[in-house]
């Protein structure tokens, strides 16, 4: 019996990517369409989000304007479809700092974030360093640490060290150091709550952007790393291989969150203002969102 | 009707407003409005020679930000205390930037707006400076620490002039949502 239903909701969309920014050093191979994505995962007592994008009202024109950032919706709009609310959310798992993952922190008034206490001393670290260092804080926004301060203050941030079990039922937090970001995590959603499970899916936030990432461009199948690691690529490719091993190498439970091939893959619905729910999977007695 | 401008309060008396006040989250009183012509030389200028204190305030918010939760969560304050003397170095440099910039008048209300959001910053980094070790009552502080860093923050966001390349966040570089800037 599965325990959660799971979503990838996209809330905006690039219609020309460049390749190489999603697969490491796959230099002039063209453009693609890149969605943003958050996920939803919910269960009869549980309603949680992996990530929650980036908050439009301090940035949305220059990101559009500049980086072709196109159809920014609220949370509001996105979950609504769903018949949620951003208040009915009560935990959420957020991969790493950058600004379109955690920049959206406000619109959950009611949830407990959880993040990797390594990603903040990490960036805290990365914010001492001179001017001339300030690469090393790439994507992230000083004042996303000033909310998650005003969440601490709240009760509602949950640092993590390391992996975490059962964040809440059935689901691990899995650290992995210095790979995209110093402090990234992944998200294992072992669906029957089974240790070792024989019905996990892996949400990777940006460890891995497109299928490609997990199964190569070639005949001959292997990992190719995303196109950004503050880390080491070698942390990245090993953590590719811990993630397939957590879902018995089986790809289809990886879910990329910038594919745009997951229609193709799980069933989806695109709504009438451009966005695409795919669905992962369905909880017991759950109905369907895009039947 | 809600003014959309804190200025526009100002003419006489001047109201100060409560952190959690909704009217405290209004702009800054900004002069660089929309019509403005940002290639001016002045103007450009001002921009150039702001622009490295104003990347390090946000730095400097986000650092102490950072602080205050591994202070409030994280077992580590003892341990990450040297970085606030990093935190401390910078803001001093970043005073000294901002009160050696003349700014053109048509800049002198959003050079005036830094230099107060430095002010309160510099309040803070002092006074948390002066709280190791952990001692009782540390919460409560770092609850109003917060939210006085929440009204720099901004006022940060309330100077940002994108046509000057002056943001809070650094777009600059690639990542996978970035990465393919068509400039």
């Amino acid at each position: 019996m599965s325990q959660y239903s799971i979503w990838v909701l996209e809330y905006a969309y690039v219609s020309q990517c460049a390749v190489s920014s999603v697969i490491y050093g796959a230099h002039n191979q063209g453009i693609r369409k890149l969605p943003y994505c958050y996920v939803l995962i919910k269960s009869n007592d549980h309603i949680a989000m992996v990530d929650v994008g980036y908050n439009d009202k301090e940035y949305g024109r220059y990101i559009s304007d500049k980086f072709l950032v196109e159809n920014w919706h609220s949370p509001a709009d996105v979950l609504a479809p769903c018949g949620i609310r951003p208040e009915d959310v009560d935990s959420i798992f957020i991969t790493h700092a950058h600004f379109d993952h955690m920049g959206n922190t406000d619109a959950f008034p009611n949830a407990t974030f959880y993040i990797q206490e390594r990603e903040l001393s990490k960036w805290l670290w990365a914010m001492s360093l001179p001017d001339r260092l300030r690469y090393m804080m790439v994507a992230t926004d000083p004042s996303d640490i000033l909310r998650a301060a005003d969440l601490a203050r709240q009760g509602r941030l949950r640092l993590v060290q390391g992996d975490m079990e059962n964040a809440i039922p059935g689901i691990d937090l899995h650290s992995a150091p210095d790979t995209h970001t110093y402090g990234c995590q992944w998200v294992h959603v072992r669906n029957d709550l089974q240790a070792p499970s024989r019905d996990g899916w892996v949400l990777a936030g940006d460890l891995i952007y497109v299928y490609e990432n997990l199964e190569g461009t070639g005949t001959d199948k292997m990992y190719l790393p995303v196109g950004l690691a503050l880390g080491s690529i070698t942390n990245l490719v090993m953590t590719t291989e811990e993630i397939m091993k957590s879902v018995d190498y089986e790809i289809k439970r990886v879910i990329p969150v910038h594919e745009e091939r997951l229609k193709e893959v799980f069933p989806s619905r695109v709504l009438p203002n451009g966005l695409r729910i795919s669905e992962i999977c369905l909880a017991s007695g759950q109905k369907s969102l895009v039947a | 009707m809600r003014p959309s401008r804190l200025y526009e309060l100002a003419n006489p008396p001047f109201v100060i407003h409560k952190v959690e006040c909704e009217w405290a989250e209004l702009p800054p009183p900004l002069d660089l409005a929309v019509g403005t012509p940002f290639d001016r030389d002045d103007l450009l200028t001002y921009a150039q020679a702001l622009r490295p204190a104003y990347d390090r305030l946000g730095r400097v918010i986000g650092q102490l930000a950072g602080l205050f939760i591994l202070a409030r969560l994280g077992s580590r304050l003892e341990a990450d205390w040297p970085t606030v003397e990093l935190v401390r170095d910078q803001a001093r440099l970043t005073a000294t930037e901002l009160h050696a910039i003349k700014p053109p008048s048509l800049a002198s209300q959003h050079h005036e707006a830094l230099l107060v959001a430095m002010r309160q910053t510099a309040e803070v980094v002092d006074a948390f400076g002066k709280r190791l070790p952990r001692s009782e009552g540390l919460g409560e502080q770092l609850d109003r620490w917060t939210r006085q860093l929440q009204v720099v923050g901004r006022t940060l966001s309330g100077c940002a002039v994108e046509a000057l390349g002056l943001m809070p966040l650094d777009f600059s570089q690639a990542c996978c949502n970035c990465g393919n800037a068509a400039s």
